[in-house]
């Protein structure tokens, strides 16, 4: 192993991860304009479902990650329903669905502690079941391998979601102009909805695979959700290839600098990144 | 008065009674002599029953009043597998002390708040405990709550235990007295043991923002100043460049002591990255915990070093524990031993001390040598720190070892 392409490898490695959250994190807040806090707490969901039948119940490993995205992908759908369409409803502000997001984020968060223990759980199997494949030097498992192309093929698979589905165009109406949309006959709630539940959905897989890359958590949600924000601003809020660069981005000034200095400042690191893109380029990197 | 009394005919009235002068004058004679001697003696008996019976209530407590201790335990959160032991450990002290008649009669009640191992809920839990239940005395776990919550106990003057692994809480505090291990002190009898084996150049894999840690690294700078720094953001879970930096640097080991939680995520990417530098660390399941045996290959946890407690699964509290709570590990069992033994040491250092007085529930904590403890202490040292017992163990082929 070698170290300069190790570090890369770890900086992708962590980017694919953040690029997982800040990807239906963006196509949330390009639907409806408010930060979705709630949606951190979809990885843990994800996560604990797979844990849930796999470990638990015995299930077929493939099949309960099936459902542990469904899951995922449908309380977020029900969050919509339940909560965030009679607040938008109400003409409620971005304020108020901040803090309702905030709420169910600590409330799903207390109930996945409550029914599992806050106990730390693993997903993986034994290490050396686990493949390991070297890349110019540097080595990367087989799990992160896999997030890294999921990180890449979601991406690919939401542009062309957007771009060449009349779903998609629906759903770039609305990020446009959702009273335009309407206007044009666009049912913007309904596809908001679905929205919610392709963007929970890609979390909740972020969260299987954290799970099986180092293990679950009730509060795991929380961490993944700081970082995929900070990637998500600074690759340009609602944008699907600016959550990818940002995440990326991100990964690398992250590992790149505790290599510099003690690892105790990569938070710092990445807050003070997110601060000159803040400063400098608020809008971030895809967004003129 | 005026309504019920009136005077008419030289009579007196007074409500339905009619009295003639003659026989209120008779009336007033015979009470001048003797009723009056009766009726001043029975007050002053009732003055002095009454007095007695006041200051005998005064000077005894009811009984019936149980000695109220608050604890502040991580009971959720990434540490609640420590605190949940903790408090069971404590139910068990309890269980006996009460069984037993309480202390001096009166029993003894625990009043747990969860502190989440979060500095400001174990502040709000500590205000709670002191101002609204008004406990007597306070058991605090983790260090870092420890050190938020010992200003509050000292503000009152109220002896206080601390469960923590940094010796200045008690050194700068006078009324608190400090259970658990000695991370400065560990830390450096593990460099100290590292040298003898001519592991020389060690990479401090510690958490930021952790007492302990801060303790560790001035253990670890009293002994070498052969050391690299490898620190990492605690709860963070990705330790991978953080290990290269240890390899880079060509570190002979790592010395760590953290959580349960974060050991297998570092065995799990030492061993993807190929990094075989043993640890340094604390308890032996911290070092390796049971999940890692199972899915870390034996050749990457070789040579790990640990400080640890006697083992204290074969004695009294430890088989009684254990049939209670079969699956705990050994690490949980000494989390249940120091509940239980916190409870042992109060109970113990009030007995005798019917009126509660702080001053001598300090002066007895400072003396309390032989009491029923799970760890086998023998009480507080001179800087109220409780005396352990710990020893070195070095994992070989899928067992720990003592190091003589």
């Amino acid at each position: 192993m070698d170290i300069i392409p190790q570090l890369v490898l770890n900086s992708i490695i962590a980017g694919s991860i953040y690029a997982l959250i800040a990807l239906g994190f963006n196509l949330i807040y390009g639907a409806t304009k408010f930060f979705n806090l709630s949606h951190g707490v979809m990885a843990a969901i994800g996560g604990y479902t797979v844990f849930y039948f796999a470990k638990t119940l015995g299930w077929n490993l493939p099949l309960s990650i099936v459902v542990g995205v469904l899951l995922a992908g449908l309380i977020g759908y029900a969050l919509d329903k339940l909560v965030y369409f009679p607040l938008r409803k109400r003409k409620a502000s971005n304020m108020v669905l901040l803090v309702a997001s905030l709420g169910l984020f600590t409330a799903i968060q207390a109930i996945i502690a409550i029914l599992f223990t806050s106990q730390f759980q693993t997903l993986s199997q034994n290490i050396s079941g686990q493949r390991i494949y070297e890349i110019l030097g540097g080595v990367i498992t087989q799990t992160q391998l896999t997030i890294l192309i999921s990180a890449l093929v979601i991406t690919v698979g939401l542009v062309l979601l957007l771009k060449y589905t009349m779903f998609g165009k629906a759903i770039k109406a609305v990020s446009d102009d959702e009273e335009v949309a309407k206007i044009v006959g666009i049912n913007t709630n309904k596809i908001i909805s679905y929205v919610f539940f392709i963007g929970s959905a890609i979390a909740g897989l972020g969260g299987i695979l954290v799970g099986f890359d180092t293990g679950i958590e009730p509060t795991m949600g929380f961490a993944l959700l700081l970082k995929g924000v900070i990637a998500a601003i600074i690759g340009g809020v609602g944008s699907i290839y600016g959550a990818l660069i940002g995440a990326f981005l991100l990964g690398f000034v992250e590992n790149f600098g505790i290599w510099q200095i003690s690892g105790e400042w990569k938070d710092a690191i990445a807050f003070i990144l997110l601060i000159l893109f803040l400063i400098f380029r608020p809008r971030g990197i895809m967004n003129k | 008065m005026t309504k019920n009394l009136t005077i008419y005919n030289n009579k007196i009235k007074y409500r339905n009674y009619q009295y003639n002068e003659q026989y209120l004058k008779r009336l007033n004679k015979f009470m001048n002599k003797k009723t009056k001697l009766i009726v001043g003696a029975l007050i002053i008996i009732v003055i002095l029953v009454v007095g007695y019976l006041v200051s005998k209530g005064q000077s005894e407590p009811i009984s019936t009043d149980p000695i109220k201790i608050g604890a502040i335990l991580p009971l959720s959160g990434a540490a609640a597998f420590w605190g949940e032991n903790v408090i069971n450990g404590m139910n068990l002290a309890v269980e006996e002390i009460n069984n037993s008649g309480g202390v001096d009669g009166r029993l003894i009640k625990v009043i747990a708040e969860d502190s989440k191992a979060d500095v400001k809920e174990g502040v709000n839990a500590a205000n709670k405990l002191l101002n609204i239940d008004n406990v007597f005395t306070l058991i605090t776990h983790t260090t870092a709550v420890s050190n938020a919550v010992v200003p509050l106990t000292e503000a009152r003057q109220m002896p206080a235990i601390f469960d923590a692994a940094d010796s200045a809480i008690p050194l700068n505090n006078k009324y608190a007295f400090k259970t658990f291990y000695d991370a400065r002190k560990e830390c450096k009898g593990l460099i100290e043991i590292a040298n003898k084996r001519g592991i020389n150049k060690i990479g401090l894999l510690l958490p930021n923002a952790m007492p302990y840690a801060e303790d560790c690294i001035k253990g670890a700078n009293e002994v070498t100043d052969n050391i690299v720094n490898l620190r990492y953001i605690f709860r963070d879970r990705d330790f991978r460049t953080v290990l290269l930096k240890a390899k880079k640097e060509n570190v002979d080991a790592m010395l760590w002591i953290g959580f349960p939680f974060e050991t297998n995520d570092i065995h799990k990417q030492r061993t993807e990255l190929g990094i075989n530098i043993p640890l340094l660390c604390g308890f032996k399941e911290e070092c390796i915990s049971d999940s890692a045996k199972e899915i870390i290959p034996q050749e990457y946890l070789n040579g790990m070093i640990s400080f640890d407690f006697q083992d204290i699964s074969g004695g009294k509290f430890g088989k009684k524990y254990l049939s209670l709570y079969p699956e705990t590990s050994s690490e949980s069992l000494v989390g249940a031993a120091f509940g239980y033994d916190e409870l042992m040491l109060i109970a113990n250092s009030l007995k005798g001390n019917k009126e509660l007085d702080t001053e001598k529930f300090y002066e007895d904590m400072m003396k309390t040598e032989n009491y029923p403890s799970a760890m086998a202490s023998k009480g507080f040292d001179e800087n109220r720190i409780l005396v352990l017992d710990t020893r070195l163990l070095e994992y070989k082929n899928g067992d720990w070892t003592e190091i003589k």
